[in-house]
């Protein structure tokens, strides 16, 4: 039996539409994807109501930015079903992502609803390469969260072979991946990574025991340089997908195996924005900003201009794959985390960064923002260790003003350094602070 | 044969030179000199105390940050030109001073990068050292 490993575009009526025809069809749906969510979900309505938008009122697709945001407090606000469209007991299945605080976020679907994201799902799947005749071992946990069930159906939507052996149990990933010879390895960047060091720890040759040749790794942020790790150790052509609950799951966007360049949106379903998160004003094509989502199909739970607070740049450049969707690039952080300070984007891992590769210095450290008149002010404070503290006032200095330089270097900001005392900054369980923005007390 | 001089990282808050000197109090540590230097930021307290060990424990368990290190204590003549006479020997042979300061019983506290060759130069001028030992009994 020959292999066939050619790249298929599962949807090549939309994926490789002309762009015109792409816009048409998002402003048909958004018309009716407004229209039923005001008639449908009191919440909404009454959001719509507060600001005196009625659905007729949305005549092309640039006034989607008259429609009021859908956020995180909204779900958390109407919990657990205040979103709806439909009664709970007219829904087909139900999931929740994790709440870091408080009770989880409630998704449903319909039949009608399952059947797009399985449809989205293989779209995406055969993005990053999958074909029939591929076995998929799916490591994304079964259950409430949205990955294993998505990834699931979508692979079988695809035609592949899906092993669902979900997450955890490294010794059991090992044993299917080898007697069953899997091709595909679909899990979160992390544990890729870390299963590829047990691989290699375990002295797992390529080609004898491990027989992958695709990797698909979404659900957290990661870096190009973790791809080209977890490439190398497993033997796969790895691909970064984007989702979330709140939009569906997995199958918003994904990267084409081809090109590996930006995740291709899947246009025709979820209409895309990126905004400068403060203003909230639309930015440039190419531009970093807040990623907003509209999905354009759903009957459960529709969702008006979804703020994803994930910070990502859109190209509607084409594609060397061929499709003319609009691709989103890596996610390059969460707009809780970021600082905007004289018009320039910082985030505190670039000051970590600078930190991390500087002889002697801590790894504790706060950024600290003041507004002098109009001139925001960025501090950043730094943990002043033994190891890093001599006695002499001039190696002090010289170290203080190379982190500056640095900094500088690094943000295109110029920032003041601060040495401070140990137990200076604030410890807290699990995550840090890092940022302590004092222009909003003023 | 130096002695330890404390440096301590003080971040230029108020009340920070008040709370070493309490808590160093509070341990039976006698502070025999100190000098400071400092920028709008941060400043080095560094001390010279009569039990060092003690006054390292007390500072650390207070989550400053301490240094140890050697320095020269020297008796310089207290007469006019006696501190330029030590100079004037140290600079001649081409050590440097890199900061000096004045503790009890008008003892100068001096230090060098070099602190061997800073030390046997002080003593060719005729000039007692103090010994860790000298140091607890001042």
């Amino acid at each position: 039996m020959t292999t066939n490993l050619t790249h298929k575009i599962w949807a090549p009526a939309w994926e490789c539409a002309d762009r015109g025809d792409i816009r048409a069809q998002q402003l048909a749906r958004l018309r009716e994807t407004v229209a039923y969510t005001y008639r449908a979900v009191p919440h909404y309505r009454a959001k719509m109501d507060a600001v005196g938008l009625k659905p007729s009122d949305i005549r092309c697709l640039d006034d989607i930015r008259l429609l009021p945001y859908t956020t995180k407090t909204d779900f958390h606000q109407t919990y657990p079903f205040g979103l709806f469209a439909v009664p709970p007991a007219e829904l087909t299945r139900i999931h929740s992502s994790s709440g870091t605080t408080g009770k989880p976020t409630v998704v449903g679907y319909t039949k009608n609803d399952l059947e797009t994201w399985v449809e989205l799902v293989a779209r995406m799947v055969s993005l990053a390469g999958v074909v029939a005749s591929d076995i998929a071992q799916i490591s994304f946990g079964y259950g409430m969260f949205t990955g294993g069930f998505g990834l699931h159906y979508g692979l079988e939507r695809a035609g592949a072979t899906v092993v669902p052996v979900s997450s955890g149990n490294t010794d059991r990933q090992f044993m299917f991946m080898e007697d069953f010879r899997t091709t595909v390895f679909i899990s979160t960047p992390s544990y890729a990574a870390y299963i590829g060091e047990q691989a290699r720890l375990r002295g797992l040759e390529l080609g004898k025991q491990l027989h992958l040749r695709l990797g698909l790794f979404g659900a957290e942020p990661w870096t190009e340089g973790m791809r080209t790790r977890i490439e190398a150790e497993l033997g796969v052509s790895a691909t970064d997908n984007y989702g979330m609950s709140e939009l569906c799951g997995p199958g918003v966007s994904g990267e084409c195996v081809i090109a590996k360049d930006g995740m291709h949106l899947a246009e025709d379903l979820f209409l895309w924005e990126v905004i400068d998160p403060l203003t909230e004003e639309p930015v440039a094509e190419g531009e970093i900003g807040e990623l907003i989502v509209t999905p354009l199909w759903k009957e459960a739970l529709p969702i008006i201009r979804y703020r994803t607070r994930d910070l990502t740049a859109v190209t509607t450049a084409p594609c060397a794959c061929g499709r003319t969707s609009a691709r989103m690039a890596r996610v390059r952080g969460r707009t809780d985390d970021m600082l905007i300070i004289r018009g320039v984007n910082v985030f505190p891992t670039q000051i970590e960064h600078v930190l991390m590769e500087t002889e002697g210095t801590s790894p504790h450290y706060l950024l600290v923002v003041t507004r002098e008149g109009a001139l925001d002010t960025l501090e950043v404070w730094v943990e002043v260790s033994e190891r890093m503290f001599s006695e002499s006032f001039s190696r002090m200095t010289v170290l203080r003003d190379l982190l500056t330089k640095k900094i500088h270097s690094v943000l295109g900001l110029s920032v003041k350094v601060k040495l401070v005392e140990p137990q200076t900054l604030e410890r807290s369980q699990g995550k840090a602070k890092r940022v302590l923005d004092k222009r909003n007390l003023e | 044969m130096p002695v330890t001089q404390l440096s301590v990282f003080l971040d230029n808050t108020a009340g920070r030179l008040a709370e070493v000197t309490r808590i160093l109090g509070e341990r039976d540590v006698n502070i025999r000199g100190f000098s400071i230097a400092d920028t709008a930021d941060f400043g080095i307290l560094r001390l010279v105390v009569n039990d060092e060990a003690r006054a390292v424990d007390a500072l650390r368990a207070a989550h400053f940050t301490v240094h140890e290190g050697p320095i020269a204590l020297a008796r310089v003549p207290d007469v006019p030109g006696g501190l330029a006479r030590a100079l004037a020997g140290l600079a001649d042979r081409g050590i440097n001073v890199e900061y000096a300061y004045a503790i009890v019983q008008s003892i100068i506290a001096f230090g060098m990068e070099d602190l061997d060759a800073g030390e046997a130069i002080l003593r060719d001028e005729g000039i007692a050292l103090v010994s860790a030992d000298e140091l607890k009994e001042l």
